[in-house]
């Protein structure tokens, strides 16, 4: 009678002698006379290892071989911590921990010795902050690490020229490779070289420098095209026309994407961003228009989106209220400093909406500012205004309609809260935990005027300002 | 009701209640998967388990035996240490040779939340503490050579938590 259990096979620690046994007639005791930490096999003590914090695993290390032993074969302990390399690595660095995680900050990657090889053999994120880095030292550590699977690389704010012996060879790829963090980069050679290297991303982060010295919009569409079958997220903080010309051409082709955030950026006015209507599956879109010229429509806007976040997008008449009508499922909305004609339009809108959760308002300052009619933003459990332009009238409206409301901030709502507003904050919003009311008060002195913070945090205090 | 009798390492036999002996994945498993017949009268021998541990856990058991079904890997609850109900820490408050010898037996009889209840106990036991108190604390002898422990302190200091 042999039970084996099938959760025997789903632990994915391979440690030594790490199976669960259970096999009733083969297992005999041992009467060792260190009973206590023998007593119990590595896979227990595993289990028991990973309540524990990153620091005090490695104290755990330094209790007895057996359990240096134990957490340095199991991926899911050495993920608590990371290895952290900071300027000079003064010498040679033998007998690391094993780490699945190491981060290199300030380095110069040419000092990486001969210890890379036996170090680097666990490691799946690798991450390299305002380094000096040598593109094909950097290569020779790659290849190594045929493992990694989250890389992020930002250079040294001086590293002008970003050493690239260009053309650099590639001869192998990362295939294990799902998330890449490319930052402030300045030469188009690196983005050539992951080409080559990652063809089989999940996400893409890419911050670079867009203006007159680069011109690397070709480079990155390339490299964006390659990945067409696994991309699910996409950030980049800049895009400029021909950029937004090559996604255009290639929107179809990015049918995997979920996430997509672009800061459009030094751009010029009229930005087509069409592209967004041929991505099917896109369900958080981030919008940073920078600038206030921008007439950006967002165009047939995706039903499937479930969050979108718009920062200084300016639109025309009501072009965000129409797209807004077109996204069904919207869950999260976060809209700053971007340009409205009334809140009238925008709230009918949302009270179309059946399940919009989360609403923050930055900045907004629309001309038309009062009362309104629009129906109950009952799903609505999240409300944050800060610095919005409302009628009291308003917004004792808005927060009435509201009656799942949980969580309400609200920071510098201008001359807005008044007994009436209060009022409704305190007697008809039955579900609100969190409240937090910050506000500016002039206060005039003897010699000078001057301003102070105050903040209700709970509904007593509030009610006892009433 | 319907019940099986188990059979411990030092030849006692219990009569359980089925349900109760069912929170055992081991049990489960040749009592649903194999077909072993409990109507036989047959005793489930449980070699590996002393009867006074298998008097313990099966009052466990029966305290727990309605428990929910505890949500699939939830990576947050597992970090948790501090959410023991009180009668759980009461039923753990034992010296370590019984709490060691319940965990391997749950182990073997697959109890995955009473593993867990006991896993987070030691936890507690090795929280907050230094290398050197850890070890009084389980009575384990320092078997690192000489300088080696300073050695691996050092190489520690290149490490830091994940937040």
């Amino acid at each position: 009678m042999c039970a084996r259990h099938p959760s025997a096979s789903t632990d994915e620690d391979t440690g030594p002698g790490s199976r669960r046994t259970l096999y009733p007639f083969n297992v005999k005791r041992s009467d060792s006379p260190q009973l206590d930490q023998s007593a119990l096999p590595p896979e227990v003590w595993t289990e028991i290892f990973k309540r524990l914090s990153g620091c005090h695993l490695l104290r755990v290390r330094l209790v007895c071989h057996r359990w240096k032993g134990i957490v340095d074969s199991s991926s899911v302990l050495l993920a608590k911590y990371y290895v952290f390399f900071f300027r000079d690595i003064y010498d040679e660095p033998s007998d690391l921990p094993t780490a699945t995680n190491a981060h290199f900050e300030h380095v110069d990657i040419a000092a990486v010795g001969s210890w890379w090889p036996s170090f680097c053999q666990r490691l799946v994120e690798l991450e390299f902050t305002r380094c000096k880095i040598n593109v094909s030292v950097l290569l020779d550590m790659l290849k190594q690490i045929p493992n990694l699977k989250y890389l992020a690389l930002s250079w040294e704010l001086c590293d002008r020229k970003q050493l690239v012996d260009c053309p650099v060879a590639v001869d192998f790829t990362l295939n294990k490779l799902e998330k890449l963090k490319l930052e402030d980069v300045k030469s188009a050679e690196i983005f050539k070289v992951f080409q080559q290297l990652c063809c089989t991303l999940k996400s893409l982060n890419i911050t670079w420098c867009c203006n007159r010295d680069f011109h690397h919009s070709v480079e990155i569409a390339k490299f964006v095209n390659g990945l067409q079958n696994t991309l699910a997220e996409l950030t980049i903080n800049d895009i400029d026309e021909v950029l937004i010309e090559q996604l255009n051409e290639m929107g179809q082709l990015l049918s995997n994407l979920k996430f997509l955030s672009y800061c459009l950026g030094s751009n010029p006015e009229h930005v087509d961003l069409t592209f967004l209507s041929s991505m099917p599956k896109l369900e958080i879109l981030s919008l940073d228009g920078r600038t206030i010229n921008n007439n950006s429509k967002l165009p047939n806007c995706r039903p499937n989106l479930r969050e979108l976040y718009l920062e200084e997008i300016f639109f025309q008449d009501n072009s965000f209220q129409m797209c807004l009508e077109k996204m069904p499922n919207i869950q999260a909305i976060h809209i700053d400093g971007c340009s409205m004609d009334s809140w009238a339009h925008f709230l009918k809108v949302l009270g179309t909406l059946k399940h919009p959760r989360e609403l923050k308002l930055h900045n907004m300052f629309p001309k038309e500012t009062t009362r309104c009619y629009f129906d109950d933003l009952t799903a609505l459990k999240s409300l944050i205004l800060f610095s919005c332009k409302m009628s009291p009238d308003l917004l004792a409206t808005l927060l009435s309609r509201c009656p799942s409301l949980h969580k309400l901030h609200m920071t510098h709502v201008k001359d807005a809260l008044n007994d009436d507003v209060r009022r409704v904050i305190c007697w008809k919003l039955p579900r609100l935990v969190e409240l937090r009311v910050t506000m500016y008060i002039e206060v005039e002195g003897v010699e000078r005027t001057s301003r102070i913070r105050v903040v209700f945090d709970s509904l007593e205090q509030l009610k006892s300002a009433v | 009701m319907s019940t099986i009798k188990l059979e411990t390492s030092d030849g006692v036999k219990f009569t359980v209640k089925t349900q109760v002996a069912k929170c055992s994945g081991t049990i489960r498993t040749m009592l649903e998967d194999i077909g072993i017949n409990p109507q036989d009268g047959e005793a489930i021998p449980l070699s590996n388990v002393h009867s006074t541990i298998l008097q313990k856990i099966l009052v466990w058991a029966e305290h727990h035996v309605d428990d929910p079904e505890p949500p699939r890997d939830d990576a947050d609850a597992a970090k948790r240490t501090d959410d023991i109900c009180s009668w759980d820490e009461d039923f753990l408050k034992v010296d370590q040779r019984t709490l060691f010898d319940v965990m391997l037996a749950a182990n073997y009889l697959d109890m995955k939340q009473l593993i867990a209840v006991c896993c987070k106990t030691v936890a507690n036991m090795i929280k907050g503490k230094t290398a050197d108190q850890i070890r009084k604390t389980f009575n384990i002898e320092n078997d690192f050579p000489p300088g080696d422990e300073d050695k691996i302190r050092l190489r520690n200091q290149f490490c830091e938590e994940r937040r």
